[in-house]
C-alpha cells in the first residue's frame, strides 16, 4: 500500500506540476461558461439543451486529454530505456499502472468539477429547483467521470502494447473513432446501435439523452446498462495492460493478471448482454413496424372501417409487480355505426394485447401487426351501445430509430411518460396505417398525421407514477393519481418526467422542463396580458380555446415534425433552439388561445373553388390585430412592419386571387377605430367569434373551417356600422 | 552466489543475443567484458529480471527467475543509460526508491538515504532538482538508487561512461568497497575498470561466453605473443589496429605494444602481458580465426 501510495504521489505531482495540463480544466469551463453566456432571448433559452450542446461537442473534444494523459503517462517511465532501473526495483507493474489510473482520474475529475461548478451557478440562475439541478450535476458528473475512465485505461493499454510514438497517432484514432465517428457514421447512420456501448461517452448522441424531460428519468436506465458494461470493459482492459506489463516484465503474478484478463473478458460480454438483449427485443418490435410499413406500401391495406366512438375512457397505471405500465382502454360505440363484419382497431404494436372485454365479456380478438379485429358476433349483442374494453401493457420504449438520431415514439416508465397521441398508445377505431417505410438504414417511420380518432369525450386515470403526470385534456382532479377530463377532443397524449409546470395562479400554465422555467415564465406574462385584454370582451371562455401550452423537446420518433400542434385543450410546441417561445409562438399561442388550433398562416387562395371560398383567416388576423392596435397601443404600420405575418395577412401584399381580401377589411376596421366605432367593430367580430373561427387540419392534409364569403362580411359589416 | 546456467535469449528467430551461457559469480567486484552487441547488457538485464530469458536459469542469493520479484528485493541496477524524474530533487528520488524498496519507516530511510548520498559525495547537491544534475551527478544518483537498501548484488552497466578521470576513479572505488560481502557485477568494454577492480571476469562474444576466470587467467592468452617495437608512422598504419594494444610517440618513431602469435618485425621484443592484451588476445584470435 506505502509503494502505491508513494507512486500515486508521484504520478500526481507530474500532472498537478505541469504547466501545460493544469490550466485546461479551467479553460473547458470558462469555455462552457461563455457558451452557456450565449443564450440570449432571440433564441431558446434553454439551460440544458445549450449544456447538451456543449457536452456533444466540447465535452468530446475534452477526451482527447485523457488519451494524452494515458499516454505519456506510461511513456515517461514504464516504455523508458532510461527509466530501466524502475524495472530493477521491487514494485509491480500492477502498482505502477494502477497508481498511474489513479493519479490520472484524479486530474481529470478537475474537468466535470469545473463543469458541474459552471452548471450549478448557470442552474442557480436560471432557478432550477435544487432537486432538479443536484440529479442533473450527478447525470453528468456519471457520465463524465465514466467517460474519462474509459478513455484513460484505454489509453493507458495502447501505450503499454504500442511502444512506439506511432500510438499518439493511433490514440489520436482512437479518440476520434470512439467519438465522432462512430457515433455520427456506425451508430446513427448505420443503425448499428449494437456498438452504442462503445461510445466513448452517450451524451454526444442526439435523441433522448439531449432531452431534459426524459434524458434521466427515462434514460437512466439504459445509460446504467451502458455503464456497467463500459465499466466492465474498462476493468478489462486494465487487466489486459497490466498482464502485457507482466509479461514483458518477469513475474509471478502474470497468470494471475492473464487469468483477470480472460475472466474479465467474460464479465465484459456478461455486461453487454442486459444492453445486447434489450437492443434485440426492440429491433424485434421494429421489424413488426416495418412489416406493418411494408403491406402499407404493398396496396393490400384493408377496408379503412373507420367508425365513430362516442366516449373514451382510459386508465393508465404503473404495475410495480410486473415493472410495466398498465393500460385498459374502454371505447363506448354505437353499435349501429359500426362496420360489418370484423371491427378493426389500430393500437401501436408495440403495445401487446392480453384481453378483450365487450360489455365485461371477454371477446376473441385477433392481434396482427397494428391491427386488432374484434369478431363480428361478440359485437352483435342486445343494446344499442357497447363498450370495448382493451387491456394491455406498454413497452418501457418503443423504439423509433432514424438516420439521423435515435428516437422513441413512446416512453413508459414509473418515472417517465411520454405517451403522444401519435404514438397509437390507445387503440384507434378502424385500420389506419401508422408507419411508412422506408429502406434498410431506415426501416420504418410513424407516418405524420397518420391516426384519427375523431371528437369522443375523453377520461383518462394515472395511477402509481413516481412523478407528476401531465395530459393535454384539462385536469379534473388533483393528487397523486390524476384525472383529466375533456368533452370534446380528438386524442391524448401523457407527459412525465423531469417537468413543471409554469405559470402563476389564473395564468394559462406552461408544461416544460426545468431548464426553461426563465423563458416560460416571461413567454406566460406577456400571454397574460393578451388574455386580459380578450377576457375583457370576447367570449372566449365558452369557445374551445387551449387551457394549457406544452413546451418540450420530443424525442425524434414521435412524428410531430417539429411544429405546433393542438390536442384536446393543449397547444404543444415542440422545442429546438430556434423553434423556442420567440414572438412568432407568441402569436401561435394568441391564436390557439383564441381558436382552439394550431394554425399558423393565411390561406392560399390561388386555385380554390369559390364555394371553399372563406374569410375566416382575415377575421382572425382582424381580431389578432386589434390587440396590438388597442391592447399595446402600436400603430397600424407598426403592426404590419413588426408583428409577424400580419403583412402578409391584412397589408399590401395580403393574398387573395385578385384582390387584396385582407388589406380591404384592414382598411374598414382602420376607419371605424378613426371614426370613434371600435366597439362596433369588436362587437361584429365577437359575433364572428361566437359562430365559431377554428381551423383543423384533417388527417388528409386538408383543412376544415367556417366557409365565411366576403360578401357575407360586408353584409354583416354594414348591418353594425350602418355602411361602409 | 549468483549462478547462471544454460542462459540464452532470442530476440527474433536466428537472432541469438545470448546462447547458453554459465557462470558462477561469488562475492567481490566481477567483470563482464565484451565488444559491443556481445550481449552483455541482456545478460545483466536478465538477471535484472527486466526481461525474461528464452532458456536457462538463474540463481540469485538462492532466488531464482521463477519468483523475479524475490531476486528484485535483494539486487541493485544501475543501467548502462539514465534518467530521472527532472522535477524531483536527488533526496526526493532516493527517497522515492527507498519506499520502492520497501524501507518502510521514514526515519529508516532518511538515515540510509544520507547515507548513500554522502558515499556517493552528492550531500550538497541533495536538494537541487535533478534536471540541474550534470551526467556524472545523474550517474553518481544513480548508483546511489541503486545501493540504498544495501543489496547483495549490484548490477551496473557500463558506469563509467562519460565520467572525468577523477570521477571514474572515485566510483570504481566506491565499487570496490560496496563489493565486500556482496557482489558487483561490473559490465563494461573498458579493460582499465575491470583491471582495477576486479578479481575475475567474463567475456563475451557474439552472445557466447569467450572467458571466465581470474583476470590472470585472462592475461595468459596472451603469453608469449605481446610484442612492443618501434615502428615508423607509416608502418604502424598498415598494422592491423585490433592487434595494437598501445602505441606512443617517442620522437621520429612511434613505440607500439602488439599483440601477435609471431614476431611482428625486426627489433620486437616480447614483453609480459595485461589483462587488456589478454582481452585483444582472446577476442583478436576469434576475429582472425
Amino acid at each position: 500500500m506505502g509503494k502505491l501510495l508513494a507512486a500515486f504521489r508521484l504520478e500526481c505531482r507530474h500532472l498537478f506540476s505541469s504547466w501545460l495540463l493544469l490550466p485546461l480544466p479551467v479553460l473547458l469551463g470558462l469555455w462552457m461558461a461563455s457558451s452557456l453566456s450565449s443564450m440570449s432571448p432571440a433564441q431558446s433559452q434553454d439551460l440544458y439543451l445549450y449544456t447538451m450542446d456543449f457536452q456533444r461537442i466540447q465535452f468530446t473534444l475534452s477526451l482527447a486529454v485523457p488519451f494524452l494523459v494515458g499516454v505519456t503517462s506510461v511513456r515517461r517511465d514504464l516504455d523508458r530505456p532510461s527509466y530501466e532501473w524502475l524495472g530493477g526495483l521491487p514494485v509491480s507493474s500492477g502498482t505502477l499502472l494502477t497508481a498511474k489510473l489513479a493519479a490520472g482520474m484524479v486530474y481529470l475529475s478537475l474537468f466535470p468539477a469545473a463543469m458541474a461548478l459552471v452548471y450549478g451557478w448557470f442552474g442557480v440562475r436560471s432557478g432550477l429547483p435544487a432537486d432538479v439541478l443536484r440529479g442533473e450535476l450527478l447525470w453528468f458528473a456519471v457520465q463524465h467521470e465514466t467517460a474519462y475512465l474509459v478513455t484513460l485505461v484505454l489509453a493507458l493499454l495502447l501505450a503499454v502494447a504500442i511502444r512506439n510514438r506511432v500510438v499518439y497517432l493511433i490514440a489520436f484514432c482512437g479518440w476520434v473513432f470512439g467519438t465522432f465517428f462512430l457515433s455520427e457514421f456506425v451508430v446513427t447512420r448505420l443503425s448499428w446501435y449494437a456498438l452504442k456501448p462503445f461510445l466513448l461517452h452517450q451524451m454526444i448522441q442526439d435523441g433522448m439523452p439531449a432531452t431534459e424531460a426524459w434524458s434521466i428519468k427515462a434514460g437512466r436506465g439504459e445509460l446504467k446498462r451502458i455503464l456497467g458494461f463500459q465499466l466492465a470493459a474498462a476493468a478489462l482492459l486494465l487487466a489486459a495492460a497490466g498482464a502485457v506489463l507482466h509479461k514483458r516484465r518477469p513475474s509471478l503474478a502474470l497468470p494471475a493478471w492473464r487469468l483477470a484478463t480472460g475472466a474479465l473478458a467474460l464479465i465484459a460480454v456478461l455486461a453487454y448482454w442486459p444492453y445486447g438483449s434489450q437492443l434485440h427485443e426492440r429491433q424485434q418490435r421494429l421489424a413488426v413496424k416495418a412489416q406493418e410499413a411494408g403491406l402499407d406500401r404493398g396496396g393490400e391495406e384493408a377496408p379503412d372501417g373507420r367508425f365513430p366512438v362516442d366516449k373514451a375512457s382510459l386508465a393508465v397505471r404503473w404495475d410495480n409487480e410486473a415493472g410495466a405500465v398498465r393500460l385498459e382502454a374502454a371505447l363506448t360505440v354505437r353499435r349501429d355505426r359500426l362496420p360489418a363484419g370484423k371491427v378493426p382497431f389500430t393500437l401501436n404494436p408495440a403495445f401487446p394485447v392480453d384481453e378483450v372485454l365487450v360489455n365485461g365479456r371477454p371477446a376473441p380478438f385477433h392481434r396482427g401487426g397494428q391491427t386488432v379485429t374484434i369478431a363480428e358476433e361478440a359485437l352483435r349483442a342486445d343494446g344499442k351501445e357497447a363498450t370495448i374494453t382493451f387491456r394491455y401493457k406498454a413497452p418501457d420504449y418503443d423504439w423509433m430509430p432514424s438516420p439521423l438520431e435515435e428516437g422513441y415514439a413512446a416512453i413508459a416508465t414509473k418515472e417517465a411518460l411520454y405517451l403522444p397521441a401519435a404514438s397509437g398508445w390507445y387503440p384507434h377505431p378502424g385500420r389506419q396505417p401508422m408507419y411508412e417505410g422506408g429502406d434498410r438504414l431506415f426501416p420504418v417511420r410513424l407516418r405524420y398525421n397518420a391516426l384519427t380518432f375523431g371528437d369522443a369525450s375523453w377520461e383518462v386515470r394515472t395511477d402509481g407514477f413516481g412523478t407528476e403526470v401531465f395530459a393535454t385534456l384539462e385536469e379534473a382532479g388533483g393528487g397523486p393519481d390524476k384525472v383529466f377530463q375533456s368533452g370534446r377532443a380528438d386524442g391524448v397524449s401523457l407527459y412525465a418526467g423531469t417537468l413543471i409546470r409554469s405559470g402563476k395562479s389564473g395564468e394559462l400554465p406552461i408544461v416544460t422542463t426545468p431548464g426553461n422555467r426563465r423563458e416560460a415564465e416571461a413567454f406566460g406574462d406577456k400571454l397574460q396580458q393578451i388574455r386580459a385584454y380578450y377576457d375583457s370582451w370576447l367570449p372566449v371562455r365558452e369557445g374551445n380555446g387551449i387551457r394549457q401550452i406544452v413546451y418540450l423537446q420530443a424525442p425524434s420518433g414521435s412524428g410531430t415534425r417539429g411544429s405546433n400542434t393542438v390536442e384536446g385543450r393543449s397547444l404543444f410546441i415542440p422545442q429546438t433552439k430556434s423553434h423556442n417561445l420567440d414572438n412568432f409562438q407568441l402569436l401561435a399561442a394568441q391564436k390557439a388561445y383564441l381558436f382552439g388550433d394550431a394554425d399558423q398562416h393565411t390561406f392560399s387562395y390561388s386555385g380554390m373553388p369559390a364555394e371553399d371560398f372563406s374569410v375566416v383567416s382575415e377575421i382572425r388576423y382582424l381580431l389578432l390585430y386589434l390587440y396590438y392596435r388597442e391592447g399595446k397601443g402600436m400603430s397600424e404600420q407598426e403592426v404590419l412592419r413588426d408583428v409577424p405575418y400580419f403583412a402578409g395577412a391584412l397589408g399590401d401584399s395580403s393574398r387573395g386571387e385578385d384582390r387584396a381580401y385582407g388589406k380591404e377589411m384592414r382598411q374598414l376596421v382602420e376607419k371605424a377605430i378613426r371614426g370613434g366605432k371600435l366597439p362596433e367593430v369588436k362587437k361584429l367580430l365577437a359575433g364572428f367569434y361566437r359562430e365559431g373561427l377554428t381551423v383543423r387540419q384533417l388527417p388528409d392534409e386538408g383543412l376544415e373551417y367556417p366557409r365565411i364569403p366576403y360578401e357575407r362580411w360586408l353584409e354583416e359589416w354594414d348591418k353594425q356600422m350602418g355602411g361602409r | 552466489m549468483i549462478q547462471l546456467d544454460q542462459l540464452s535469449k532470442r530476440y527474433t528467430k536466428n537472432d541469438w543475443a545470448l546462447r547458453d551461457v554459465s557462470l558462477t559469480i561469488g562475492t567481490g567486484m566481477y567483470g563482464l567484458l565484451g565488444p559491443n552487441g556481445a550481449g552483455k547488457t541482456t545478460l545483466m538485464r536478465i538477471v535484472a529480471t527486466l526481461i525474461p530469458p528464452t532458456s536457462g536459469e538463474v540463481s540469485v542469493y538462492g532466488h531464482t527467475l521463477k519468483r523475479p520479484e524475490d531476486i528484485r528485493k535483494v539486487i541493485g541496477y544501475l543501467p548502462q543509460s539514465i534518467q530521472f524524474y527532472p522535477s524531483m530533487t536527488g533526496r526526493e528520488l532516493l527517497d522515492y526508491v527507498g519506499v520502492m524498496k520497501g524501507i518502510r519507516h521514514a526515519a529508516d530511510r532518511r538515515k540510509q538515504v544520507q547515507d548513500v548520498l554522502e558515499q556517493v559525495h552528492l550531500t550538497e547537491k541533495a536538494s537541487a532538482k535533478v534536471r540541474t544534475y550534470s551526467g556524472g551527478m545523474k550517474r553518481r544518483l544513480g548508483i546511489a538508487s541503486a545501493l540504498l537498501g544495501n543489496p547483495q548484488l549490484l548490477i551496473v552497466d557500463e558506469p563509467t561512461a562519460g565520467l572525468d578521470p577523477e570521477e571514474r576513479v572515485r566510483f570504481r572505488n566506491l565499487l570496490s568497497r560496496f563489493s565486500v560481502d556482496r557482489t558487483v557485477l561490473l559490465s563494461t568494454h573498458i579493460v582499465a575498470d575491470i583491471e582495477t577492480s576486479c578479481e575475475s571476469a567474463a567475456v563475451l562474444s557474439r552472445g557466447q561466453l569467450a572467458f571466465r576466470g581470474p583476470l590472470r587467467e585472462l592475461q595468459r592468452h596472451a603469453d608469449g605473443k605481446v610484442w612492443e617495437m618501434e615502428v615508423t608512422e607509416r608502418e604502424l598504419a598498415l598494422l592491423p589496429p585490433h592487434r595494437v594494444v598501445a602505441s606512443r610517440r617517442e620522437g621520429a618513431v612511434v613505440r607500439c605494444t602488439i599483440v601477435a602469435e609471431q614476431s611482428p618485425g625486426l627489433g620486437a621484443v616480447l614483453v609480459p602481458p595485461s589483462v587488456e592484451a589478454g582481452y585483444l588476445a582472446l577476442l583478436g584470435g576469434e576475429r582472425d580465426g
